[in-house]
């Protein structure tokens, strides 16, 4: 995700500025520019938590200067360059500017070829530029004529969140916000339908307001409305729908039905470009699905739930040990200090479908069993039990997917995907693939994502009418 | 001023452009829980007879309940999002209220299911009893005229003129002053909060 540098980065983009360059700025240097030059904007594209790319700008007047550009040594060759190269002129082309200049070493072949593939034109040289004598072109860039990139308005709300967003297609975030329900459902220890459509109605025109302000746009600035159109809870799905097809209706833009897993699978391209064939671990409240995706349109379901989803049988779990809702994030807590004590079964399927009540049940057997006997349950060493038989077998049936549909990258989504064990046993199993987990503040549930999956739907005229129906349980197939 | 109105909140998808004193074009149809899909087909039509541009309304006026709740969320959610957007101003008016219109000494009946309804009694612009849900059993039938589901105490279902109702109403619009905090009219507590 790219983002304006923050002074807590600077260790990180120092680490790349000295194996960069070979006159490197200093630590100084940077925070006087953070501080002071109120003309100068630098981007920094985190992944994972680490820095693998920035770029400085200057904003002179109709010219914009593009003073630094870098990518991190061991990431290089990975399309994150290009990548920041977007950003870097989508945000000129926004702050009004009428073309883009730099300098560069006229023997810095690779760098000369990225700035012409991205429209940079030599315009001339200046001899002895650098210390070592080197000669260095200037390269300019028109960023006029060119059409916008189209913005995306996006309204989520399947379940207990509220949240819109704006997006444009080459994926530059213009706003995020999201409103959370989960404190009301916590009361009741779940999500209860009627109370979530009540708090959607109260939150609706709020987020589309604040998504709108902190854009910078005007609703004419959009070019298409996309909204959930399912799977999730009906009347909260209704909710976002009768939103999205006002603004569609009364500002004549087309209108977009996303899948919402879809969009907790494309938020990925927010990280790094998506790789195909694809291998998709959807785990959520609602969801336990393996999704075999052959390239952006095409979606098979090859393994899926026969009972409950993981994040149902979490949510059991916990209230089983009287802990509360959600279970997930309490379940992984209690796991981290749990030790191999408990043995559960582990769920026997044939092929790559799961099944969860089961192992759910033994649970609740196993702590009658233990009350009426007087024991009293070791939770952080039931959690772990429970933790572990679940996860693994996630880990399983997904490395058969992978024997039976050989895919280039493997992407967990949905809700559970924030699980610290999950995300470690994936880093584990399938360091052979190009392995994508979502930072955690993408596994809930937002509108970014419905952005980012309606992006795909754009570019394929994918579009609905007015008279399109909610689809709560909507497979990710159609 | 031209006025968008629209009632979804029951059996009936209306909508209404109103100039001033005026109707331009109206569509009402028996529509019951098929309103989400088919309010915005409804809308065009209205916008398309009466010959004026989408965005050329200067407010809206929607029914904020009683009623069904996926009913009654429909056209608050256009008020709210178009109001908040466009900007306009957004206008609500009780469902019972709006059926009874201007009429003199009437009682507005409308099912709540459970046996229970939702009931209202107005004289011309007097609110004789307020709008309320109550038990079937315990609903004291006054000796006057009976709008909307006349069928649950014996007599005929007739909800009037819906489109006609709302220029009569116009002097009972209540004005929304703070749109975020608009929320319907639910009246009877959903059961399945306690479920």
């Amino acid at each position: 995700m790219i983002e304006l540098l923050k002074e807590e980065d600077l260790d990180q983009v120092l680490e790349i500025e000295n194996e960069s360059f070979s006159n490197p700025w200093s630590r100084k240097n940077f925070l006087s520019e953070i501080a002071n030059n109120d003309l100068s904007e630098i981007y920094v594209d985190i992944v994972d938590g680490e820095i693998v790319a920035y770029g400085d700008l200057w904003y002179m007047f109709e010219n914009c200067d593009l003073t630094k550009i870098a990518v991190r040594k061991a990431q290089r060759h990975k399309g994150y360059g290009r990548k920041m190269m977007k950003h870097l002129i989508s945000a000129a082309r926004r702050r009004g500017c009428e073309f883009m200049h730099l300098e560069v070493n006229v023997n810095n072949k690779e760098a000369l070829s990225l700035y012409e593939k991205d429209g940079f034109e030599v315009v001339r040289t200046r001899k002895r530029y650098y210390e070592n004598g080197d000669d260095a072109y200037d390269m300019i860039r028109g960023l006029l004529g060119e059409e916008e990139p189209k913005k995306i308005l996006a309204i989520e709300s399947s379940c207990d969140e509220t949240a819109c967003a704006i997006v444009d297609e080459e994926l530059n975030v213009l706003s995020s916000v999201v409103t959370s329900q989960i404190d009301v459902h916590a009361r009741f220890g779940g999500v209860i339908p009627e109370v979530a459509s009540r708090m959607h109605v109260e939150q609706i025109s709020t987020i589309i307001k604040e998504a709108i302000d902190k854009a910078q746009v005007s609703m004419d600035d959009i070019d298409a409305i996309a909204y959930t159109i399912g799977p999730g809870l009906i009347g909260s799905l209704h909710v976002g729908a009768i939103g999205a097809k006002s603004l569609a209706f009364f500002y004549d833009k087309p209108l977009i039905g996303v899948h919402h897993l879809k969009g907790h699978i494309f938020i990925n391209e927010l990280i790094k470009p998506l790789q195909y064939p694809m291998m998709a671990l959807v785990v959520s409240g609602g969801h336990t699905e393996l999704v075999y995706i052959e390239n952006d349109q095409s979606f098979k379901i090859i393994g899926t739930t026969l009972d409950d989803a993981i994040g149902e049988a979490y949510d059991k779990v916990a209230r089983v040990m009287k802990e509360a809702y959600p279970g997930g994030p309490v379940i992984d807590r209690l796991a981290k200090t749990g030790k191999p004590h408990y043995q559960l079964p582990t769920p026997k399927v044939d092929g790559l479908n799961f099944s969860f009540s089961g192992l759910k049940n033994a649970v609740l057997q196993l702590v009658k069993k233990e009350e009426s006997a007087g024991n009293t349950i070791n939770k952080e060493d039931l959690a772990y039990a429970f933790q572990e038989v679940a996860l693994n077998t996630l880990v399983k049936k997904t490395k058969s997917a992978l024997e039976q549909y050989p895919c280039k990258s493997v992407v967990i989504a949905g809700g559970v995907a924030a699980n610290s064990r999950l995300r470690e046993l994936m880093k584990e199993n399938f360091a052979d693939h190009d392995l994508i987990l979502p930072p955690l503040k993408y596994c809930t549930d937002n509108a970014l994502m419905i952005a980012c999956a309606a992006v795909h739907y754009l570019k394929a005229g994918k579009f609905v009418g007015f008279d399109a129906s909610s689809m709560p349980s909507m497979s990710i197939e159609d | 001023m031209l006025t968008l109105c629209i009632d979804t909140a029951y059996k009936y998808l209306t909508c209404v452009l109103i100039r001033d004193d005026r109707i331009l074009s109206s569509y009402c149809k028996e529509c019951f829980k098929k309103q989400s899909e088919e309010v915005f087909s409804a809308l065009d039509e209205v916008f398309e007879k009466a010959g004026v541009q989408r965005r050329s309304i200067d407010s809206i006026c929607i029914t904020k309940g009683p009623g069904s709740y996926t009913g009654v969320r429909i056209a608050m959610t256009i008020a709210k999002v178009i109001g908040e957007t466009l900007p306009c101003d957004v206008y609500t008016i009780s469902t019972l209220r709006l059926y009874a219109a201007d009429r003199s000494n009437c009682m507005v009946l409308m099912d709540a299911r459970a046996d229970r309804v939702y009931c209202g009694v107005y004289d011309k612009e007097k609110i004789v009893s307020q709008d309320q849900a109550v038990a079937l059993k315990d609903l004291d039938i006054k000796d006057c005229q009976i709008i909307g589901d006349g069928a649950l105490v014996g007599k005929t279902n007739d909800y009037g003129d819906i489109p006609e109702a709302f220029l009569r109403t116009k002097a009972y619009w209540e004005k929304v002053d703070a749109l975020p905090y608009l929320t319907p009219e639910y009246l009877k507590e959903s059961e399945s909060y306690y479920r």
